[in-house]
């Protein structure tokens, strides 16, 4: 048994490296363009602001990852983001220390996650549709809960989760990067992630080898949505105000962050390092074109351009490993 | 003899002709209210000098989906050619994208501008960048939507100029509904906000809610959000002819909300049976006004607005004072004066 579970960790889950040394080609070949064309770009400030702005997108989109390499996906995390912020606001403004209240703000996350991956798990339905229907009611509390009106004004020490600094770097990158590293471990090493690979590689296969198959998917969706949660307490924290209405799309532009990362939606396999670099590449066009002066909407016509190439290049890659990218 | 007249005649023709292309005012026209508006507005800034350096200033809008802010970046265009100065405009994709708002400032406190302006979507959601833009020294002018304490609370200090009563704008409109409808025994209202949170929403509603309670045949039924969408505003427009199919008048707090309640009450069969009336006078709503679809709309200019706080970043750089509670004039654009406001923009 401790064999064959052992062969699994060795052929499941190594993405292969110079998919990786492509998107870190990728997006170096991005920052030296930028810094070309415009001399704001290279700057430390700016840099940190890149890091900055891709936080929250970082910390959600491994989460992500992880439900993917189990065959999963997460469409509430933007419902998850509102309503822990929301949680979160709440307690402080009810005088409990942030401390705490960040705690409690997981914590109700991780609820929400467990709730997604019993849907999965208990009742077999497929997550596209679990989590479709959750994000709409996790995000429809927030609005009762708040009767759509933000929450605002929060200790500083809290605030200084989204725009403190460590040192030269952002706090909240710092909180993505920790994050990420988390991730990639559980991910890589642990029983539980070796377990959710396995799931998502081949279910039957996992079940007869004694995976506990339910049980990790239902822990599997609720690291995600944890991680979820954390991203809404960093915008909570940046922007100084919980609302209902945050964390809108964030959860298409996770899915675009692990797709470029190289993670396949077949499961069995996770780069978490991918998805970060997916991530920053996302949040280095934002910036830079923003720098050089494209309007917004441009800027998501190469967002968009940018995605479907890195897509096909995944896909080429694979092809040639003799790899389908959607293998059932 | 004949050929001799006809070539005076036309020699005349053509000395006329030239004459009337001279350019200026060959008599003293009035001035429109939207020139006179305008000139009003810059009075109160005061003369503000043309840079001698070159000039870069940075601006954050809201979103280019609504016309009123590409009217107000024509504004600032405007500006930037009479002056001389660069002016890079920006804006979020959507109403209410307070956070890529906050990360388009920030991205150009980074680029040394000589001055930034914002025009913010919420009371906070720009206060982080403004406090990097106070560490740097770049002076920053904003409207009085910013939570001021809060932001020098952070560290910031944003010249917020008055700009706009919006209490005032949300006032005007609700007025006119309401006396309309008192003169034909009173009827019943309701108000469809902004994006709640917002300060001109809750500003706009707040007037609009005084207005009506100051009319005792006047009932306010209802009081929604609309959060500045057209699909929004629709779908509760259906709502509220449905709960009280004797509405008369709403009070919307923008004009893409009041014209996608007009298309609602028009769908169900109820024109001109329900006054609505908007604020922002975007082009549309002129046009749905001279139809009489729309009863009115309460205008101030955003063209008017983009270069007045153009002139004020441009009069901040060069380290001017600026006067804190400048106000641009609002008007309130109904069937009666909608052709002198042609030129309104």
């Amino acid at each position: 048994m401790q064999d064959a579970q052992a062969g699994f960790v060795k052929r499941v889950g190594r993405l292969n490296r110079h998919q990786r040394m492509g998107l870190l080609a990728f997006l170096a070949g991005l920052a030296i363009l930028f810094s070309l064309l415009s001399p704001h770009f290279p700057r430390w400030e700016n840099l940190s602001n890149v890091l900055l702005q891709s936080a929250v997108q970082i910390v959600v989109a491994v989460g992500m990852t992880l439900v993917v390499a189990a065959r999963g996906i997460d469409l509430s995390v933007g419902g998850v983001m509102a309503l822990s912020g929301i949680v979160t606001a709440g307690l402080m403004k009810a005088q409990w220390a942030w401390g705490l209240a960040l705690l409690a703000g997981l914590a109700s996350g991780a609820a929400m996650g467990a709730l997604n991956g019993m849907g999965v798990a208990l009742l077999g339905i497929h997550p596209f549709i679990v989590t479709l229907g959750t994000a709409g009611i996790f995000r429809a509390v927030a609005l009762i809960a708040t009767n759509a009106r933000p929450i605002y004004g929060f200790p500083l020490c809290f605030r200084a989760l989204g725009s403190g600094h460590w040192g030269p770097l952002p706090s909240s990158a710092l909180i993505a990067l920790a994050a990420s590293g988390f991730g990639a471990v559980v991910i890589a090493w642990t029983r539980f992630g070796t377990n959710a690979r396995a799931v998502g590689d081949h279910p039957e296969a996992a079940y007869r080898l004694g995976v506990p198959v339910e049980r990790t998917r239902i822990g599997i969706y609720t690291l995600c949505s944890t991680f979820a949660a954390l991203g809404g307490i960093i915008v909570t924290a940046r922007l100084n105000t919980a609302e209902a209405i945050a964390g809108m799309g964030i959860e298409l532009e996770a899915i675009a962050a692990v797709v470029m990362g190289g993670t396949s939606f077949a499961g069995g396999e996770a780069s978490v390092l991918g998805t970060l670099l997916g991530a920053l590449i996302i949040g280095t066009l934002a910036n830079g074109l923003t720098i050089i002066n494209v309007p917004t909407y441009y800027q998501q016509l190469v967002i968009g351009v940018v995605f479907m190439a890195a897509v096909l290049a995944d896909r080429l890659r694979r092809r040639s490993q003799h790899n389908d990218l959607f293998e059932t | 003899m004949l050929r001799y007249e006809w070539l005076s005649g036309l020699i005349l023709l053509l000395v006329f002709w030239t004459l009337s292309l001279v350019p200026g005012r060959a008599s003293a026209e009035p001035l429109t209210p939207w020139e006179k508006a305008r000139a009003e507005t810059f009075a109160k800034l005061g003369e503000v000098p043309k840079p001698d350096a070159p000039t870069k200033i940075g601006t954050v809008l809201v979103t280019l989906s609504n016309p009123f802010w590409v009217s107000m970046k024509e504004g600032y265009e405007n500006a930037a050619r009479e002056f001389g100065v660069t002016i890079d405009v920006q804006a979020a994709p959507q109403e209410n994208s307070v956070a890529n708002q906050l990360n388009i400032l920030e991205n150009m406190v980074a680029k040394d501008y000589d001055a930034l302006c914002a025009h913010t979507i919420t009371a906070q959601n720009l206060i982080p960048a403004f406090v990097k833009a106070a560490r740097k020294g770049i002076p920053v002018v904003s409207d009085n939507r910013v939570d001021l304490p809060a932001a020098r609370e952070a560290g910031a200090d944003p010249i917020t100029l008055g700009l706009v009563d919006f209490y005032g704008q949300g006032r005007l409109g609700a007025e006119y509904i309401a006396r309309a409808l008192s003169e034909q025994g009173g009827g019943k209202v309701a108000i469809i906000e902004g994006l709640p949170g917002a300060p001109q929403s809750e500003a706009r509603t707040r007037g609009a809610k005084d207005a009506f309670a100051a009319f005792p045949d006047v009932e306010m039924v209802s009081s929604q959000p609309g959060n500045w969408d057209r699909a929004k505003a629709f779908s509760v427009t259906q709502n509220l002819i449905q709960a009280h199919p004797d509405l008369a008048g709403i009070q919307c707090a923008n004009d893409i909300m009041a014209l996608a309640a007009v298309e609602a009450i028009e769908a169900a069969g109820k024109s001109g049976r329900i006054m609505v009336v908007g604020i922002d006078l975007i082009p549309q709503g002129k046009e749905a006004i001279r139809e009489g679809r729309l009863a009115g709309s309460v205008a101030f200019s955003p063209f008017v607005i983009g270069e007045t706080v153009a002139r004020a970043a441009i009069a901040a750089a060069q380290g001017l004072k600026i006067p804190g509670d400048l106000e641009v004039v609002s008007v309130l654009a109904t069937k009666d004066n909608i052709d002198q406001l042609a030129d309104w923009k």
